[in-house]
C-alpha cells in the first residue's frame, strides 16, 4: 500500500460523524461542566522565580539592545536597504536586499529544518532551475556527509531518472518526501565509506531533487523528511539570516554559451563583468530572468562533495 | 476582574474546542462516559493552568496534548473519575449516535493498530483522524517536527506491513503477518 492509501484507509476508520459531535445535544450539560471547572481553583502564578526570571531576560535584552542595533544597521548596510526590498522603511517589517526577494520569489520555499544546519548557498540558473545547499558544522566542504543539496529542475522526473540512471545512479526505492513519495537513487559507492544518495520526485511536472551522502539509509530519510515547505517570508528570512555575511551569487550563460558565476553584493557584482559576453541588456546581479541560451547542464554525481 | 477575565476566557476556550476535545476523546474510549470523564479532566488542567494555555489555534493542540495525557493515565486505572462531569456522563451516552458499523476496510484497520505500539497508533490517529500535520503533531507531543515527521513515516510503514490492498480496493489484513504472529 502507499502512503495516499493507507492516509485514506485510517481516514476512513474514523469512528465518529463529525458534524453529529457538533451538534450534540449538550449544552446545559457543558454549561454546567464550564461553571462547575471555573468554581475550582485556579494554580497561583507563580510569583518569585517567574518575576526573577522576567527581571533578568529583561536585563539581557536591555543589555544586547545595544549590540542588536548595532548589527542591524551592519545587515542593513549589508543587504543595502533602499526602501526597494521587502518591507517599508520605518516599519518592523523585515526589509531585504532586492536579490534576495527576486531569488525568493523564483525560489521553491523549500527549506531543511535540522538542527545547526545552515543554508551555504542558493543559485538559479533561470527561472525554473536552480539549488539550494545546506551544509552544517565547521569546514563542511571537506566532509561530504556535512552537505546537503536541494535541486529544482525545469525538465521532468522522467528525464531527470534519466539523466541520473545515465550517469551510474541505480533505483533503490522510495520514501516520503513533503507529503509525497520520492524514488531513491544511489550512486555506486566506489569504496567510500558513505552513501551517496539522491531522492526525485515530481512537483507540478518538474524535477525535485534532494541528494546527500550519508552513512546508512536511515539518515538519509531522516533528512529527506527534514525537507520543509515554508511560505516566502519565512524562506527569506531564514536565507537571510543564513546568508547574511555570504553574497548572493548568480549564474548567467554569456553569448557564447559559457556560464559565469556572479557573487552580487547589494545588487552589484563584486568582480569586474566581461560586459561584452553577456548577452545584450542583461545585467548579472539585478537580473535573473532566463538567460536566453541557457545550457541544459546536468550536474555530475557528487564525486567531488 | 481578572477572575471575571479569566472565566470570560476559559468559556470562550471551551465554547471553541470543547467538541473538539470530545470527539478526539470519543474516538479513543470504548464508553461515552470516560469520554466525558476526558474532556472534564482536560478543561480542569486548562482552568488550572490558563496562563500556560496557548493563543490561538495552538490552544486546540496543547488541549490534545493533556487529553492524551488524560487518556493515558485513564488507561492505566490511574485516572480517578472527576465528579464534574456527572452531568456530562449522565447524558452523553444518549446523545452520542450508534458508531458507525465496523465495515471490512474499518475491520482491518482497527485491528493492525491495535497490533501497534501505543506511539505508532497515537501518531497515526493525530494524522488520520484529526488531520494534523507533522508540525501539529510536533506540537501536542512535544517533540520537534523532524521527530514527529520520522516517528509518522515509521509508523506509517510499520501499519502497511499490517495491512494489504485487494484487486477490488478493499483494505485486509496483511495474512502473512497474522500467520507469523499466530506461529509465535
Amino acid at each position: 500500500m502507499r502512503k495516499r492509501e493507507i492516509d485514506r484507509a485510517l481516514a476512513g476508520a474514523y469512528p465518529l460523524d463529525r458534524a453529529a459531535v457538533a451538534r450534540l445535544p449538550l449544552q446545559a450539560a457543558e454549561d454546567e461542566l464550564v461553571g462547575q471547572i471555573v468554581a475550582e481553583p485556579q494554580e497561583p502564578p507563580a510569583l518569585d522565580a517567574p518575576s526573577q526570571r522576567r527581571s533578568r531576560s529583561l536585563r539581557w535584552r536591555t543589555r544586547f539592545a545595544g549590540l542588536a542595533t548595532a548589527g542591524a544597521i551592519a545587515t542593513a548596510a549589508f543587504l543595502g536597504l533602499t526602501g526597494s526590498g521587502h518591507g517599508p522603511a520605518g516599519t518592523a517589517e523585515p526589509a531585504y536586499a532586492a536579490e534576495l526577494v527576486r531569488l525568493a520569489k523564483i525560489s521553491p520555499p523549500i527549506l531543511f529544518d535540522l538542527p545547526n544546519w545552515r543554508v551555504a548557498v542558493t543559485e538559479v540558473r533561470q527561472a525554473a532551475e536552480g539549488f539550494t545547499e545546506f551544509q552544517v558544522g565547521i569546514q563542511p566542504q571537506q566532509d561530504p556527509e556535512k552537505n546537503a543539496k536541494f535541486h529544482w529542475h525545469s525538465k521532468s522526473v522522467q528525464a531527470r531518472a534519466g539523466e541520473l540512471t545515465t550517469h551510474g545512479a541505480v533505483e533503490v526505492g522510495t520514501a516520503p518526501v513533503l507529503e509525497t513519495e520520492a524514488t531513491i537513487y544511489e550512486y555506486p559507492p566506489a569504496g567510500k565509506p558513505v552513501f551517496e544518495l539522491v531522492a526525485l520526485w515530481d512537483e507540478g511536472g518538474h524535477a525535485f531533487e534532494f541528494r546527500t551522502s550519508v552513512p546508512g539509509i536511515a539518515t538519509f530519510e531522516r533528512r529527506l523528511l527534514a525537507l520543509e515547505r515554508v511560505d516566502r517570508d519565512r524562506w527569506l528570512e531564514v536565507v537571510a539570516r543564513d546568508l547574511g555575511s555570504v553574497p548572493v551569487k548568480t549564474v548567467v550563460i554569456g553569448q557564447d554559451g559559457s556560464r559565469y558565476v556572479y557573487t552580487c553584493v547589494n545588487g552589484h557584482p563584486v568582480h569586474p563583468v566581461p560586459r561584452s559576453v553577456l548577452p545584450k541588456g542583461s545585467s548579472p546581479c539585478p537580473s535573473l530572468t532566463p538567460a536566453p541560451q541557457d545550457r541544459d547542464r546536468d550536474d555530475p554525481p557528487q564525486a567531488s562533495i | 476582574m481578572a477572575r471575571a477575565l479569566a472565566e470570560a476566557h476559559f468559556t470562550r476556550l471551551y465554547g471553541e474546542y470543547g467538541r473538539d476535545v470530545l470527539a478526539y476523546a470519543l474516538a479513543r474510549t470504548q464508553r461515552p462516559e470516560d469520554a466525558a470523564d476526558v474532556v472534564a479532566e482536560t478543561f480542569l488542567v486548562a482552568w488550572r493552568r490558563a496562563a500556560d494555555v496557548p493563543s490561538g489555534t495552538t490552544a486546540r493542540l496543547w488541549l490534545f496534548g493533556v487529553a492524551r495525557r488524560v487518556l493515558a493515565n485513564q488507561r492505566r486505572g490511574e485516572g480517578r473519575r472527576t465528579r464534574l462531569a456527572e452531568r456530562l456522563q449522565t447524558e452523553l451516552p444518549a446523545a452520542v449516535a450508534t458508531q458507525p458499523e465496523a465495515d471490512g476496510d474499518r475491520s482491518a484497520v482497527m485491528g493492525a493498530l491495535a497490533r501497534l505500539g501505543e506511539e505508532d497508533r497515537e501518531i497515526l490517529l493525530l494524522a488520520g483522524w484529526e488531520g494534523l500535520g507533522s508540525a501539529e503533531i510536533a506540537a501536542v507531543l512535544g517533540v520537534s517536527k523532524v521527530a514527529a515527521r520520522t516517528r509518522l513515516h515509521r509508523a506509517r510503514r510499520r501499519l502497511r506491513k499490517k495491512l494489504a490492498l485487494k484487486e477490488d480496493g478493499a483494505v485486509v489484513p496483511c495474512t502473512c503477518e497474522l500467520e507469523l504472529e499466530e506461529a509465535r
